[in-house]
Parts: structure tokens; C-alpha cells; sequence
């Protein structure tokens, strides 16, 4: 299982207490309560060393420290049921060995194990799995296609991370494809099906 | 034949969070032996010439005058005094060649719509990647946020998102870069990201990245499709929310000879009509040439990201799809997300379909890069050989946790060269070291662009450049 090594610290000689690390943060690891002191806390056991919380800080107050032992984290998709997961996968038009976090190296059956083991949500996946802790940017919608694919789709956004809307091209209104053919959406919703399972 | 004695300087090393300490690195490849510089001009010499100054500041002068100039033409009357207006920017436009005339351009900017509008609510917002610091550290770098009287910001995709009704449903643009009365989108056109853009509304690409939240970005590089995608920056920029705001684009104008100039317009498709022929021009013969390549060892010597590093004015990504036309809009390119994302293993899950990346590439050396790109595909798919300090760097570079497993680290880099060159069995060497004007190439290497030249600027202009045109709905007698 893959290991990370440090953790963001708090400097509460500069944290001004602003929310942006809270938002900012994939895992929920930060958490800010007014009524309690540090109002701003970092969970170690939920953070992945992303850096995401340390480089949008405003006032330069997080820093990453090494660790005093580290953290494994990765989810044995074989817990979960095989036939289930490839169903999973390909429901949402992924092979189960696809990579879908670039940075963590994360595949798609290793995500679908860990919603069929009771992870409801991109947060929870992430700590799971890691997946969404590297550059923090281009694998949310694998994430939600996988929920969406797994029938959870009731999920309330928290805004700043994801807001629950984006686009494939399984979803594209017939109109688009009309409306502008010089964006090759027939011959890529061609490539898509040759290149990714169908959901059936 | 006759070559340089000299080499082109590569770009300076650059202080930052992504980077190695300067000070630790200890030779840049140009300073090997046996390395000459080849001009893009003396390969396939172009009519419009670079902007060329004798000092930066004439460099600067010069630019600031040609941003003005261009400007003339746009209608700035429906601003109001007291209006906000937020001049959009990209990280990129920062560091082309040094990133001086970029940064000039948007200073430009900002003075003309204060002189023109009488409007002093004038802000700054310069978008990132994936390195959420970058653009703080241009700004400053530049001093634009005294420049900009403290309205100056680098926004990130995970920042605040303010929803945009577009035709395929709701997308997300970052907030802060929407909330003015008014926007400007201050970018650059150079050929850059082929594999993703493919010269497809290219000039619209940041309204689904730079200035867009995660979940569209996101769309755009794992779940629409390496060509539809770029439907998506259209999209937005169509959107009615976006109109209303939309004043004008200006361009920095780049080729592999360097900067052309500043283009500003109301109309961003004629915009980017226009920039789709240049393009071509200017980049289509000298990416042919890198696809005629046979063998080759690269060395990757820039402070960017590995695919974002840069030689001729093109980067390492396009040198990785070179086996591919990336122009020929039919084809499939072996390096996009898409294709990565098929990659476990050096096998892709689909056999048969995608292209494999460039085998020309013997190995590739890195002296230099910045961390903060998901790259693993590169070590996994290249012999990949890290020198010293770099090796480090990438070893903790929390977007690339997988990344030296598959690499080896070298302590020099010339045992590094002397290495590859044992097993890769060529003497072709490219820099990629962000030379203006030009690569930085071994002797061997100068001698068979040379030679290719010729007979690759035949094809292009009998065979390639028609076709390229017609994909894209331009009349091939629009080009001069």
C-alpha cells in the first residue's frame, strides 16, 4: 500500500483564520469552529500531503512536515466483489484497470471497490484511496461518474471542490453534435466506445 | 552545410516552489561539447519577422507600442468610469521566453483602459495549471500588483466557482475571475498544448481551464473526448453569462522564431480563424520535421513541467505525439489524458488503437524541469534517465508519487548523456532548454534537419497544409 510522509502544519502566528484551506482541502482533513481554539485544525490522519491546502493559503500559514511515522493509504479492490467491481467500472465506462488519478496512480477498480465497501462520497474516496490528492484537478469527474455509476447521486456538493455538474461525451444533447461538427463529437463518441466499456 | 559555432542561451533557471535552488543546477546542456544551435528561420524562413529589440527595455518599448497600436481598433465606449474590468491571464504567458513581453502587454492593457475609459477599478487575475504558486510568483516577479494598485491575484481551480448556463448544461468558471463588470482575456497563441488543443478553437481553451473550477477542467481532460473537448472552452465563451461580460482579446503573438507581435479583437472566432492559418504556418513544417526524426536522445533542460518543456518554440509533449501528424484532426495522438489513462502498464488496454508514443526517443535525459505535472506515463513508457538534485525534486513532488520508480537517477549530466548515448546507439541530440529562435541540437542532429528540411517543406505545402485546412473549413488560398 502506498505511503505519504507529511502533513500540513498550521502556523497560527499567521493564520488569520480565513476558511480557504477548508475549502480548498479534498479530504476534509481541515476542519474551522469558531467556538473552539485552534479554530482552524488539521487532521492528520485524514491528510494525504496533497499541498493543495499550503499552496491556496493567502497568508503563506501551512507548511508540510515530515511525519513522525507514516501514513498508508489504498484500498485492496479484491475485498470487494470482482464481478461487482468490473460491473461498476464499466457501468461508468471504464475499464477496472484504467488509471484515473494521474498523480496517485489510482484505477478506476480500485474506486469502485471502495464505494462497494461503503465510501459515499469524493471525500471519503480520497482518504480511501488517494485518489484526488495529487494535482487535486483532472480526475473529480471519474469520481463522480463512478458515484453516479453506483446509483449515489444525491450527493450535496460542498461548492469550491465540486459543484455535482460537468459533461461527457455518453451525455452530450444530440443537438451539440448537430450545432457544431467541426468539434469531431461523433467521431470521438465513436473513439470513446471503442476505447472505453459500454455502460451495458 | 554550414552550422553555428555558438548555441542559442537556453532560459534562465527560475526561483520557485517547483524548482530546484539554482545554485544546484550544475550544468545546463548547452554547455556540453559538441552541441550547435539551428535557427527555425534558416530551415523554413517565413515572411513576418520576429520583435527584436537591442535591450530589454527596447524590447519592452516595442512591445508596449504594438499593444497600443492593435488597440485602436477596439471599441472601448460602452465602459463606463467606475466600471470593473478584470483583464484575464494565463501562467503560461509569464514564461514565454523569460515572460517580459507577456507581462508588458498586460501592463499595456491596463494603461489604455484607464486612459481610454477613465476607469481606475482595473484588475488583475492570472490564472494557473497545476501549480497553484505559479502565478503569485509572477506577479511578483513583474510587480504588477503594485502595478495594478493591489489588484492583482492569482486564482486556482479550486478556488470559489460561479455557475455558467451554456449549451450542454451548467459548467463552472472561478469566480473571481468573473466578478467584474467587464472582462478582457490577455493570452497567447504559440502552438503549446497540440495534443489537447489541436488546433481547434485554440484561442478559447482557457475559458475550461485557467479561468474554470475542477469539475470542467476535469470534463474536459477525462470524460468528453482528445478532439470534442474543445467544444467545451466554446461553449462557455458562448455562454450568455460570459457575453455580457466580454470586451475583447488580445494576443501575444509567438512562433518558433520567437514574438510576432499583439493581435486584439472583439470577435475571438474571427480571432481565432486567423490564428488557426498562422499557426499552421508557422508551426506546421517545423513539427513535420521533428516527426521525420529517426532517432534520438532529448534532453530536458527548462523550468517548466516535463511536457511543457520547450525547443524551436515547441514543446516536449509535441515531440512525444511527433509520430502522429497532430494537425490531421482524423487521427488519434498517442500522449493526451485519453490515451495515459489507457496506460497501466507500458501496454495500453486497447490494443490496436491508439498510436504508441514517438518511438524515435531513444531516452530522455532530464537535467531540469519543474514538479507539479502528473507525468508518471513519461518514465513508464521512455528510458528516463534524472540527474542530481532533480531526482529529489521529483521524488517529492506530490503529483507524481509513482514517478521515480520508474526512472533512474545519474549524479552528472554528462555520465547521464555518456549513458544514454551507450544504449540509445544514435547521436542525435535535442535540448529542450527553451531557446529563442531555435533548438540547441548535437552537430549530428544539426546536419539531418538540415537535410530533411527540404523535402518535409515540399510535403507540407503540396500535401499536409491543404488538407489541415480544409479539416478546419479554411480556404487554402487565404494563406500567403
Amino acid at each position: 500500500m502506498p505511503q505519504v510522509n507529511h502533513v500540513a502544519v498550521i502556523d497560527y502566528g499567521l493564520c488569520r483564520k480565513c476558511p480557504f484551506c477548508v475549502r480548498a482541502c479534498p479530504t476534509n482533513a481541515i476542519s474551522w469552529d469558531a467556538n473552539r481554539d485552534p479554530v482552524v485544525r488539521v487532521e492528520g490522519s485524514k491528510c494525504l500531503d496533497c499541498t493543495i491546502c499550503m499552496t491556496r493559503c493567502p497568508h503563506h500559514a501551512i507548511s508540510m512536515q515530515a511525519r513522525n511515522a507514516p501514513l498508508t493509504y489504498g484500498v485492496d479492490w479484491t475485498l470487494a466483489d470482482p464481478k461487482e467491481v468490473t460491473r461498476l467500472c464499466h457501468a461508468a465506462h471504464m475499464h477496472p484497470e484504467q488509471i484515473i488519478c494521474f498523480c496517485r496512480q489510482t484505477m478506476s477498480r480500485e474506486v469502485a471497490a471502495a464505494i462497494l465497501l461503503g465510501h459515499r462520497t469524493p471525500e471519503e474516496l480520497s482518504i480511501a484511496t488517494g485518489i484526488r490528492t495529487g494535482c487535486g484537478v483532472l480526475c473529480i469527474t471519474s469520481v463522480l461518474r463512478l458515484l453516479k455509476a453506483a446509483g449515489i447521486e444525491d450527493l450535496k456538493a460542498p461548492g469550491w471542490q465540486w459543484y455535482g455538474t460537468y459533461a461527457t461525451i455518453w451525455d452530450l444533447p444530440p443537438e451539440a453534435f448537430e450545432r457544431y461538427p467541426e468539434y469531431f463529437l461523433k467521431e470521438d463518441l465513436e473513439a470513446a466506445n471503442e476505447l472505453y466499456p459500454r455502460a451495458d | 552545410m554550414e552550422t553555428q559555432v555558438h548555441t542559442l542561451r537556453p532560459t534562465e533557471p527560475r526561483a520557485s516552489y517547483y524548482n530546484i535552488d539554482p545554485n544546484d543546477l550544475k550544468m545546463r546542456a548547452v554547455d556540453l561539447p559538441g552541441f550547435t544551435s539551428v535557427c527555425a528561420s534558416d530551415l523554413f524562413p517565413i515572411e513576418q519577422k520576429p520583435v527584436t529589440a537591442a535591450t530589454p527595455e527596447l524590447m519592452r518599448a516595442e512591445i508596449r507600442r504594438r499593444t497600443l497600436a492593435t488597440l485602436e481598433k477596439i471599441d472601448l465606449k460602452k465602459v463606463r468610469p467606475g466600471d470593473s474590468v478584470n483583464i484575464l491571464t494565463s501562467h503560461h504567458g509569464y514564461s514565454i521566453f523569460g515572460g517580459h513581453a507577456y507581462a508588458e502587454m498586460v501592463r499595456t492593457i491596463r494603461d489604455e483602459m484607464q486612459r481610454r475609459t477613465g476607469t481606475t477599478d482595473i484588475r488583475l487575475r492570472a490564472g494557473v495549471g497545476l501549480r497553484f504558486r505559479e502565478t503569485e510568483e509572477y506577479i511578483a516577479k513583474f510587480g504588477l500588483d503594485e502595478y495594478f494598485q493591489g489588484k492583482a491575484k492569482g486564482i486556482a481551480p479550486v478556488d470559489r466557482g460561479i455557475a455558467i448556463k451554456t449549451a450542454i448544461g451548467t459548467l463552472y468558471g472561478i469566480a473571481e475571475a468573473y466578478d467584474a463588470r467587464w472582462i478582457i482575456h490577455a493570452h497567447n497563441n504559440d502552438i503549446r498544448e497540440l495534443h489537447y488543443h489541436r488546433q481547434m478553437g485554440r484561442l478559447f481553451k482557457p475559458f475550461a481551464m485557467s479561468y474554470a473550477t475542477i469539475e470542467t477542467r476535469s470534463s474536459y481532460h477525462q470524460s468528453l473526448g482528445p478532439r470534442s473537448a474543445n467544444l467545451l472552452p466554446r461553449l462557455i465563451w458562448e455562454s450568455d453569462y460570459v457575453q455580457k461580460k466580454f470586451l475583447y482579446s488580445c494576443f501575444l503573438q509567438v512562433g518558433p522564431e520567437g514574438i510576432m507581435g499583439v493581435d486584439a479583437n472583439e470577435d475571438l472566432v474571427a480571432q481565432d480563424k486567423e490564428f488557426t492559418k498562422l499557426n499552421l504556418l508557422w508551426y506546421g513544417k517545423i513539427l513535420t520535421l521533428l516527426g521525420a526524426i529517426k532517432n534520438v536522445i532529448l534532453i530536458i533542460d527548462y523550468p517548466g513541467p516535463i511536457p511543457y518543456t520547450v525547443s524551436g518554440g515547441v514543446l516536449f509533449g509535441n515531440f512525444l505525439n511527433a509520430n502522429v501528424d497532430e494537425f490531421d484532426l482524423r487521427k488519434l495522438t498517442p500522449f493526451t489524458r485519453y490515451s495515459d489513462m489507457l496506460y497501466p502498464d507500458q501496454k495500453p488496454l486497447v490494443p490496436n488503437v491508439l498510436p504508441p508514443p514517438n518511438p524515435a526517443i531513444k531516452a530522455v535525459v532530464l537535467n531540469y524541469c519543474s514538479k507539479g505535472y502528473p507525468g508518471a506515463f513519461f518514465p513508464k513508457m521512455l528510458p528516463l534517465l534524472v540527474v542530481g538534485a532533480q531526482a529529489e525534486l521529483m521524488e517529492n513532488d506530490e503529483q507524481n508519487t509513482e514517478f521515480m520508480k520508474y526512472a533512474i537517477k545519474v549524479d552528472t549530466l554528462s555520465k547521464a548523456l555518456t549513458f544514454a548515448r551507450n544504449f540509445a546507439k544514435t547521436d542525435n541530440i535535442l535540448i529542450f532548454d527553451g531557446a529563442v529562435g531555435g533548438f540547441n541540437v548535437s552537430n549530428a542532429l544539426a546536419e539531418e534537419l538540415h537535410r530533411l528540411a527540404p523535402e518535409v517543406s515540399a510535403r507540407v505545402d503540396n500535401e499536409l497544409m491543404p488538407m489541415w485546412l480544409k479539416q478546419r473549413g479554411i480556404a487554402p488560398q487565404t494563406i500567403h
